[in-house]
This record gives structure tokens, C-alpha cells and sequence, in this order.
């Protein structure tokens, strides 16, 4: 019998075993990208061994490893693309829409957070078709922030060349985050009238949308003053980044879009130079509400919640026909229900950490109620209700999480335990070994524990699943869409006592009943749960895991946090100031 | 290049093929005839995908041998043969049974060339047959046109990895570029866009390792870009030109901006965008030459009620509905088959929902979802499976009502369907038995009206008869179909180059199938 044959189907959402469990060997992965031991499949490229050519496609771009400037917090990194709700969120701020297409899904950063890869033929058709879908859209409304567009529809042909001018100069820098240079102005201008000769206005401005869109300088996270000052150098330089390249980093961070016209201006005028008028920027992008649709990018992929399921299925043991009650609209529900719950604990002005991991109060509307044993909410509003305390603590029971871990049919203790390991406490277990042993069916009539508690106990498994198991089986109560039940999805009584092990915290590792009370030891010494945020924040800010060389950032950061009661904006406002973020290593 | 009705009718009755079995008679005739045309090889390739597995014993044919004559239909008339619904086109089909999915097996759950070799060393008949559980339905997938593991090769649990080479498809596709206007499509029915999860259960073409291409689904984006137009009738070619134009301008500056780039970034971030800058240029080729084809009397997507046929959001919202997924599909199926009539490409992979979907199929009366019904074994699976079969045979119809080059047969003669899923058994995840079929010759390359049964290990059903092979004996494998299919080509693409002996992983392949080859 075998620890990794999926039970009962197999809903199956990443678990941890993918990308940004293997860090050990980051350093030796091609340019960062991808986790190097190869589990990081979504990225594409290639494993291992950062100076080959990472496969037959070429997909090792970069050809230099990632190289650590000593004693300093700085790795060198891959020029790394627009990240795909990067992309989407640049557009809408930029046209004012979000835009109806399809790209090619992100790669993992070492530090599982989303980043986008080195393109290939794939990217390049991908990016492609989705410009000629968004100019061919944004032209319906591109009047309403390009006047000229409506006006200059019906004049001559002298003052719509003029108009393609004023659009290409007015969003020739929004789209590159940086001033167009001459030249750069003199190609949008070319490729618009070399359209609109033959084909007339209107498509030789679509044709200027799309060119921008498809330019390097919209598609690539360029530090091009800071990073072309390296080009020819003969060694590694520590560079501090500033200006534009320090708009756009602080942007995408705190909004995950596109700077805005301050930033801009700030940098133009020099503005974003020194540390304090980074920090006096970052204070007012943290005051500013964009920060919160911003850092939602965070969390849904900090909490995996991008996963959640689009189907389930009836249990035929218990008959819950989790197929029809997990609609799309619940689906919809759960997730506008988790986001509240996240969003009141970070920007509710206590303590984040207590605030994820403690309190039964939910956000719930009519369609997911009854999921958190709420009675008498209708509608599809979402408000703020208190639901039993016995049965919620936090973010940690959210049906959204258990949903996700978990399978069609049933919770999966062993998902639900390597999750909170590698997300809550920052200690990922590695990927199953190679010689797992086949899977043989459970003999019916014992609980889901029970099958798995069987088939966790041959060979090596017990060495990563005496950890992980009792974490997972404190969720027990928690089905497949995250209802409370006293009756698993085998039909058999729910067991959730077990002892946890292998925190090294006395606090911790004690028997414990149920996940609210595992809760309730975590806030009651959350200093552990609060370094772990503060390293997932440093590797979504940095686009990679943390290593060495970061020790001295994290560590007062997480005190800054922990001075200022828990602030995700003091952390995220520390995060600016970290040498990581403020400088960049060029290697030539 | 329309021919008149009565000919063309007359045509259709000459070849057995009723009126009702195609949803409208192909204004259409394939374009061979055409003297610009005549450098393109008259072969074509379409995999018809279908997902969660098919009960073998529903699947394969109840009768013994190793090499049976179906072409009169009868052996395919077992009301609970998944099979069924081809009988009226037996004569055309080539049935493989007994081939294995071997990439897909248990023992590449992990990757490393350590582990393989160790399963390999270890002799156990259950690790060795695949019998024991593989990981999950959606890795299969990566496996099956590219006939290799999966890249890391972590199958077992979760995201697996993505396939780990060049898909049959695109191979082939690199033999029609330059030549047709579209090397290859790929088109999709309901495949989930949703790329946040279980990324390879959503892609079965592949342009290299880990580089997965991605289905069209909205019938009416695919109809606008296939044929230029959104109302069919004429094809629009000045919409081409027009089109052709705008990309080269757009994807000139886009190029201006990576010279302009290069000098200013180190060599590895150098590299890097040469690297795109090289996809540009390849893709820039393809989209800037404008085929003469001039098809006319295109059929577009019917309008549906309600739908501003102009706003694909509402037309993707649209086509996503479950209710909506056999119109949809007839839809896709119709618009891929004109667009071979037309010239404009020779290689699809047609794709229905995800390999791991959970869908029902209430215009069956089938109410639970076809991943759980695959994993109970439910007999329901049968209606499914015919339902997926009856519109494969939708599609050989349709191929079938195309005359080829002016009369001298049909489409389907030069073309091969091969009609695939990921997995054999649902439940089991198992890869071994894969239910494949065939159908048209490719220009007489294949036999039909046969269905083989390679090595013939499994005296019964293996789902309940498990049995390894004896020492020695290899096991056929999908990789071993893929050289076969890639030889149906060759003989057109490549002459006087010696056929392929492998594709994909070496250890995995023994060649072209063997007694297949007309």
C-alpha cells in the first residue's frame, strides 16, 4: 500500500510537492527561474545546472547561473517578464478595461510565487492573438481617454497622423513605465502610418496598440538605466535602483500594477533616489486603497486560493452531492468570502497574524452560508456574521482553503498538512520519494484517517508523515467544500484528536483536539506563523526564495512587524527599505 | 472552385454517405486540384481527444484474434460496444488494441533517470506492467504525441509536470509551414482556460519540453481567426492581407525594440530576449506570408439567441456552458474540417474538455460526472463513450463528404483521424490497453477495416486479469504509433529520406507498429 496513489479521486491542486519545496538547489537553477531540482514543472526550464542549455528548445535562457554578490542580500535574477495578472492589471489601469484573453500560465519563482518565464514560440503567439483582441476592444473606448481619437475619426489626414502622435506620446510611457525615446516615438509613428496609408485610421491605430503592447519595454520588467550601466563591466556591481525602475518596483509590488502619474513625475524629477523618498512614496501607496485589490495578489497565491477547484463530486458513501452544492456561484461566493475575511485581517489596524488565525467571525452571503453553519443570511452580499466558535478560528478553516485541499469527494488531511507546513510555518516537506510503493484499495468500513494513517505507515513514508499527518488530521471536520461534520467521507465518525510533532515547540507539540484549538496554540505563541509571513512577503516582493544572504533583512523586518502590532503595512513599508529591494546586483 | 450541386450530391450518394449524416453538405472540395496547392502533401492528421479513460471491456471487441476484418461493421454492433456508433464506417477504421501508454506508467512517477532504471532492475511484475496505480488522470496527457515522461516527472500528486518534448502534431506541423496557412490548429470543446491548476491536464500539443500550445475554444474567435471573416460565405482574403500588413509593422517595431534593448541589458538578459526576439521572427514569417486561397461559400457558426456574435466575451461565456458543449463541438468539428477543405492546414488536435473534467452530459440523461463515473467503473460510462464515438463519426463523415482533388476520392483517403483518450482505465488510472483507433488510410498508408491486437499477453479482460509480459517481449506503445503516423507523411514530405525508427524516449520505442502498413 502506498503513501501517494490519490484516494477517491483527485481533485488534486498543488499540494506543496511542486515548485518552491526544493530550494536547496536554487542556487545552482538556470537564472532562478524554476526550483532547479526540477520539480518546478510549470516553468519550463530545464533543471538543474544553470549554464546548459536547460533543454532541446533553449529554454535555459539567460546561460548564466544565479550568482550572490558576498555578504550581501543580492542574487542575481533573470530579466523576468510580466507576470500574467501583472499584465492584466497594467492594461486595466492603462485602458481602462480588464482585457478577455488567455496567456501562457506563469512559472513558479523559487519562492512559489508567480513570475513570468523566458518567452518562447508559444509566448510570442499567446501575445500575439490577445493584442489584436485587447486593441481591437480598447479602440471602442479609446476616445473616452484619447479625445482626439473621436474627434480626429471624421478629419483630415494631417490631424490624424497628429492624433496618432499624441496617442503614441501619451501611451508610449505608460505602457514602457519609462520615457519613449525618440526613436522609440519615430517607430510607433512609422508602424501607424505605414497602416493607415493603406488602411485608414482607425486600423492604423489598432495597429499602434497592439505595437505597444507587444514591445519588450510593456512586457519585460526592465531596469534598463540601472542594469545597461553593468553592460561591459568586467565584475559584479551592486547598483542601487532608482527612478523609474524604482517606480515600477515599488508599483507592481504594493498595487501589482503599473505606476501611477506620481510615481512617474517623482521620477522624472529624481525623485525616487534616495531612501527616504522611496519610503515617504511607499507611505503613500500603502494609504492609497489600490493596495488593497494590489496585495490580493499576494495572498491568493500566498493561501493557494487560485486553485480552488471548479468542480466537485457526489459522495456516493454520505450521498452529500458536493457536484451540485459546489455551484459557481458558490464558488464564486467562497472566494469573495475568503478575500474579505484576508482583507479585514491585513487592513483591519490590529494584529494580522491574530486576526488570520483567531476569531469566528466570516463573511458570508446567502450562497455560501449555510457552508459555515450560518443560518438567516440571504442575498448576495457579503457581510460580516459570527459563526460558531467551536467550529471557525481564522483564516486557517476557511471553506475556501479546505475546499482546495481536498478531493472531489472528500477532505485530504495529507494535502490540508503539507500545505499548512510549508505555508503557515515555512518548513515544506520534500517531494515523495521515488519508491513509493503502489497503491492497493483500503478495505471499506474504516474511517478516511484510518485509510490513510494504513498507507502512510509502510516503508519511508512515516519520515515526512508522522509530521504531516497530524496537522491534517486536525482538519478532519472540514469536507470537501470546507462544511463542518462530525461524519467523514468514508460514512465513519471523524476523528480530529492527534498530537502534533516536530514543530520543536513545546506550545505546539501537545495532543490537540481539533484545528480551533491547533488555532488557538498558534495565537497563543504566533511568533512562528509571523516570521513565516514575513518570509512569504520578502519572496513574492523579490521574485525568488529567500537564502543566506537575506538573514539580516528578515530579521528586522519580522521585528518591525512585530513592533508595530502586526502591520502589514509597516512589514510591506520595511520591505522598501531592504537592500534587496533597493539595489540590484549587475553581472555582466 | 464550387462544383455544382447535382455533382456534388451525386457524389455523396456515390460514396454512401446520407445527407442527414453531415450537418450541411460541404460547399466544398479539397484544394489539391489547385496548381498552387500542388506542393503541399496531400496527408492530414486530426487527434480527436477524449478524456477520463474507457471501460476495455466495452472498448475492445469481444472476438478473439490477433487480426480481425471489421469492415462490414457486424463485429461492431454490440449494443454495449463504446464502438458502436462507427459501424457504417468500419471499412475506414484501423483498430489498435494492446498498445500502451508506457510513459504514463507508474514507475516514471518519478523522473530520474535513477528511478527508472531501479523499476526497470527491480523486475516486479507490478512495477514493470504498469498495473499499479499511476498518478492521476491528467498526466497521460503530457505522455501521449510526445513520448516522454512528463518534465520532473512528479506525477503522482497534484500538478504533475508538463509533457517533455515535441508533440507528433507539431512535428508534422514543421513539415506544413511555410506551405499552408496555418501549420497546425489546435481546437478545444469547454477545455478549462482556468491555467492556474493542473496546467497539462489542459494541453496535449506540445512545441518542446514544457512548452504546451493552447486550444482555441470559442467557436466564433476560431471561425474569425481561421477564415478572416465572421459571417462566412467568401473567405476574406483582403482581410488577410490587411492582417498580414498589421503584423509585419507591429511585429517590425516590436523587433526595433529588442535591437534597441540589446546593447543596454548583460548577456545572460541578452540572451534572453534573443531568445524571444528569435519566436518573433519565426512567427513573423508564418503570419506575414498570405496564402492564395479563395474558398468560398464558408459556413459560419449559427448565431445564438441573445449573443452578440461581435463580443467574445459573451461568446466565450457562451460556449462555455455545459448545455451548449455538442453544439459547440459540431461547431469547432465543422470549422476545422473547412478549414482542410480550404488548404489552410493539414494538422489539428481536436480536444474535448479537460483530461481530468468532471463534467455530465445531460442530453444523455447522465447525471453524475464523468471523472467519478470513471473512477466507480459506472456503467453509465457507455453512453458517454458512444456519445464521444458518435461524433467522431461525425467527423469522418464529414471528411468523408469532401471530394478530394476533383473527384478522386475524398478527404478522408488522405487523411488519418486518430481517435485517442489519455488513459485506458479510469478508475485504475491505468495506461496500458489505450483504446486507440484510426480512421482513412492517409493516402493508403494504413490498412482499414481491421483491428489489430498486438502481443497478445491478456488472454481476458487485464483490468481483472492482470498478467505481466514475459521476459523479452515488448509492449507496443503509443510512441511506436507515433512513428507510424509520422511515417504516413514521410513517404510525401520526405522522399528519398529513410523513414523515422523512433520518436520520443528511446526505451520507449520499438519502431512503427508492426502489420499495420497497407
Amino acid at each position: 500500500m502506498g503513501c501517494h496513489g490519490a484516494i477517491g479521486g483527485d481533485s488534486g491542486n498543488g499540494t506543496g510537492n511542486g515548485p518552491g519545496v526544493g530550494t536547496g538547489n536554487a542556487g545552482s537553477g538556470v537564472s532562478g527561474v524554476g526550483t532547479g531540482n526540477g520539480g518546478s514543472a510549470v516553468s519550463g526550464v530545464g533543471t538543474g545546472n544553470g549554464g546548459a542549455s536547460g533543454g532541446s528548445t533553449g529554454t535555459g535562457a539567460g546561460g548564466t547561473g544565479v550568482v550572490t554578490l558576498p555578504n550581501s542580500a543580492l542574487q542575481s535574477g533573470p530579466l523576468l517578464r510580466l507576470a500574467n495578472y501583472e499584465f492584466m492589471n497594467s492594461l486595466n489601469d492603462i485602458l481602462g478595461f480588464t482585457p478577455d484573453v488567455v496567456l501562457e500560465p506563469d512559472a513558479p519563482s523559487t519562492g512559489d510565487f508567480r513570475i513570468g518565464g523566458p518567452a518562447g514560440d508559444n509566448t510570442v503567439t499567446t501575445y500575439h492573438t490577445a493584442a489584436m483582441n485587447i486593441a481591437a476592444q480598447a479602440l471602442k473606448t479609446l476616445a473616452t481617454i484619447e479625445p482626439c481619437y473621436g474627434t480626429a475619426a471624421t478629419g483630415a489626414a494631417a490631424a490624424q497622423a497628429m492624433c496618432a502622435n499624441t496617442i503614441a506620446s501619451d501611451l508610449g510611457p505608460k505602457f514602457y513605465r519609462r520615457p519613449l525615446d525618440p526613436a522609440q516615438l519615430t517607430s510607433l509613428n512609422g508602424v501607424y502610418s505605414t497602416i493607415a496609408g493603406k488602411y485608414g485610421f482607425q486600423t492604423g491605430v489598432q495597429a499602434l496598440l497592439e505595437a505597444l503592447i507587444q514591445s519588450p519595454y510593456f512586457l519585460y520588467h526592465l531596469e534598463l538605466e540601472e542594469e545597461s550601466m553593468g553592460a561591459g563591466a568586467a565584475g559584479m556591481q551592486k547598483v542601487a535602483v532608482t527612478g523609474y525602475s524604482m517606480a515600477s518596483r515599488l508599483s507592481y509590488l504594493l498595487w501589482g500594477s503599473t505606476p501611477d502619474s506620481t510615481l512617474m513625475t517623482a521620477a522624472g524629477m529624481g525623485q525616487l533616489t534616495t531612501t527616504a523618498q522611496i519610503q515617504a512614496q511607499a507611505t503613500r501607496m500603502l494609504a492609497d486603497q489600490r493596495v488593497v485589490p494590489g496585495m490580493r495578489s499576494f495572498y491568493e497565491q500566498w493561501l493557494k486560493v487560485l486553485d480552488l477547484p471548479t468542480s466537485k463530486v457526489k459522495n456516493p458513501v454520505t450521498n452529500m452531492d458536493y457536484g451540485t452544492l459546489y455551484s459557481p456561484a458558490v464558488q464564486t461566493s467562497l472566494r469573495a468570502s475568503f478575500d474579505a475575511q484576508v482583507d479585514a485581517a491585513l487592513w483591519g489596524g490590529g494584529d494580522t497574524i491574530k486576526a488570520l488565525l483567531s476569531g469566528s467571525d466570516v463573511y458570508v452571503d446567502g450562497n455560501v452560508a449555510s457552508i459555515f453553519g450560518v443560518t438567516g443570511v440571504t442575498g448576495t452580499q457579503i457581510q460580516k456574521v459570527t459563526a460558531n466558535a467551536a467550529q471557525r478560528a481564522g483564516i486557517i478553516t476557511h471553506p475556501a482553503i479546505m475546499s482546495v485541499f481536498a478531493t472531489d469527494t472528500s477532505s485530504h488531511p495529507i494535502k490540508r498538512g503539507v500545505f499548512f507546513w510549508d505555508k503557515f510555518l515555512c518548513n515544506p516537506l520534500p517531494n515523495p520519494p521515488p519508491d513509493v510503493p503502489a497503491f492497493v484499495p483500503p478495505p471499506p468500513g474504516q474511517s478516511l484517517r484510518q485509510d490513510f494513517e494504513i498507507m502512510t505507515a509502510m516503508g519511508s513514508c512515516p519520515a515526512c508523515h508522522s509530521r504531516i499527518n497530524p496537522v491534517g488530521f486536525l482538519f478532519e471536520h472540514y469536507d470537501s467544500m470546507g462544511y463542518y461534520t462530525n461524519t467523514d467521507s468514508n460514512g465513519q465518525p471523524v476523528n480530529s484528536m492527534a498530537t502534533v510533532f516536530g514543530t520543536n515547540d513545546p506550545m505546539l507539540d501537545v495532543a490537540t483536539t481539533d484545528a480551533v484549538q491547533f488555532a488557538a496554540h498558534l495565537a497563543a505563541d504566533d511568533s512562528k506563523v509571523a516570521s513565516c509571513m514575513v518570509n512569504q512577503i520578502y519572496r513574492y516582493a523579490m521574485h525568488r526564495h529567500e537564502f543566506d544572504g537575506d538573514a539580516m533583512s528578515l530579521a528586522s523586518l519580522t521585528d518591525a512587524f512585530n513592533n508595530s502590532g502586526r502591520s502589514v503595512k509597516a512589514l510591506l513599508a520595511g520591505v522598501t527599505q531592504t537592500e534587496a529591494f533597493l539595489n540590484r546586483v549587475n553581472v555582466p | 472552385m464550387l462544383k455544382n450541386k447535382i455533382s456534388r450530391r451525386r457524389f455523396l450518394r456515390d460514396i454512401g454517405v446520407s445527407a442527414a449524416a453531415v450537418p450541411f453538405i460541404y460547399g466544398l472540395e479539397s484544394l489539391y486540384h489547385k496548381a498552387d496547392a500542388q506542393t503541399v502533401p496531400k496527408k492530414r492528421l486530426v487527434v480527436f481527444y477524449t478524456p477520463n479513460g474507457q471501460l476495455y471491456g466495452n472498448w475492445r471487441l469481444p472476438q478473439a484474434g490477433a487480426d480481425l476484418d471489421i469492415s462490414d461493421g457486424s463485429l461492431l454492433s454490440g449494443a454495449n460496444l463504446n464502438l458502436n456508433p462507427l459501424q457504417a464506417n468500419a471499412k475506414h477504421l484501423l483498430i489498435l488494441d494492446r498498445v500502451s501508454n508506457i510513459g504514463s506508467r507508474a514507475q516514471y512517477q518519478d523522473g530520474s533517470a535513477g528511478a527508472i532504471a531501479a523499476a526497470k532492475a527491480s523486475g516486479d511484475p507490478n512495477g514493470y506492467d504498469g498495473i499499479n496505480h499511476p498518478g492521476g488522470h491528467q498526466k497521460g496527457l503530457g505522455n501521449l504525441l510526445t513520448g516522454e515522461i512528463l518534465v520532473g516527472g512528479n506525477n503522482s500528486v497534484g500538478n504533475a509536470g508538463l509533457g517533455n518534448g515535441i508533440s507528433l502534431d507539431q512535428v508534422l506541423a514543421q513539415k506544413f509551414a511555410g506551405k499552408v496557412k496555418f501549420p497546425s490548429l489546435e481546437i478545444g470543446v469547454q477545455t478549462n482556460e482556468d491555467l492556474t491548476d493542473r496546467y497539462v491536464d489542459k494541453r496535449i500539443s506540445y512545441d518542446g519540453p514544457a512548452k504546451p500550445r493552447a486550444p482555441t475554444t470559442n467557436p466564433f474567435v476560431l471561425f474569425r481567426n481561421v477564415f478572416g471573416s465572421t459571417t462566412g460565405g467568401a473567405m476574406n482574403t483582403s482581410a488577410d492581407q490587411q492582417r498580414a500588413d498589421m503584423d509585419k509593422s507591429v511585429l517590425d517595431n516590436a523587433l526595433s525594440d529588442f535591437t534597441r534593448l540589446q546593447p543596454k541589458l548583460s548577456k545572460g538578459d541578452s540572451m534572453l530576449l534573443q531568445q524571444h526576439a528569435d519566436s518573433i521572427r519565426k512567427i513573423e514569417t508564418q503570419l506575414t506570408t498570405v496564402f492564395k486561397v479563395d474558398c468560398s461559400n464558408i459556413m459560419a457558426p449559427m448565431p445564438q439567441q441573445g449573443v452578440d456574435i461581435t463580443d467574445d466575451t459573451a461568446t466565450h461565456k457562451w460556449s462555455m456552458l455545459l448545455a451548449n458543449f455538442p453544439t459547440v463541438g459540431k461547431m469547432n468539428m465543422d470549422i476545422m474540417v473547412q478549414a482542410m477543405a480550404c488548404g489552410l492546414t493539414n494538422i489539428a488536435t481536436f480536444f474535448w474538455a479537460n483530461s481530468e473534467n468532471d463534467m455530465t452530459f445531460p442530453w444523455l440523461g447522465v447525471a453524475n460526472g464523468h471523472h467519478g463515473m470513471s473512477h466507480a467503473r459506472d456503467p453509465q460510462l457507455v453512453k458517454v463513450d458512444q456519445w464521444y464515438a458518435s461524433q467522431f463519426n461525425y467527423m469522418i463523415n464529414s471528411f468523408l463528404a469532401v471530394p478530394e482533388s476533383g473527384g478522386a476520392g475524398t478527404m478522408l483517403d488522405n487523411s488519418v483521424l486518430w481517435y485517442v483518450n489519455c488513459l485506458s482505465d479510469g478508475s485504475s488510472h491505468h495506461s496500458d490497453n489505450m483504446p486507440f483507433v484510426l480512421a482513412g488510410s492517409n493516402g493508403g498508408y494504413f490498412r482499414q477495416g481491421r483491428a489489430i491486437r498486438f502481443n497478445n499477453i491478456f488472454t481476458m479482460d487485464p483490468i481483472s486479469d492482470q498478467k505481466a509480459p514475459p521476459a523479452g517481449v515488448p509492449d507496443m506503445s503509443n510512441s511506436d504509433l507515433l512513428v507510424s503516423i509520422l511515417n504516413s507523411f514521410e513517404v510525401a514530405t520526405d522522399p528519398g529520406k529513410p523513414p523515422s525508427t523512433t520518436f520520443g524516449r528511446k526505451d520507449f520505442c520499438h519502431g512503427p507498429l508492426p502489420n499495420i502498413k497497407a
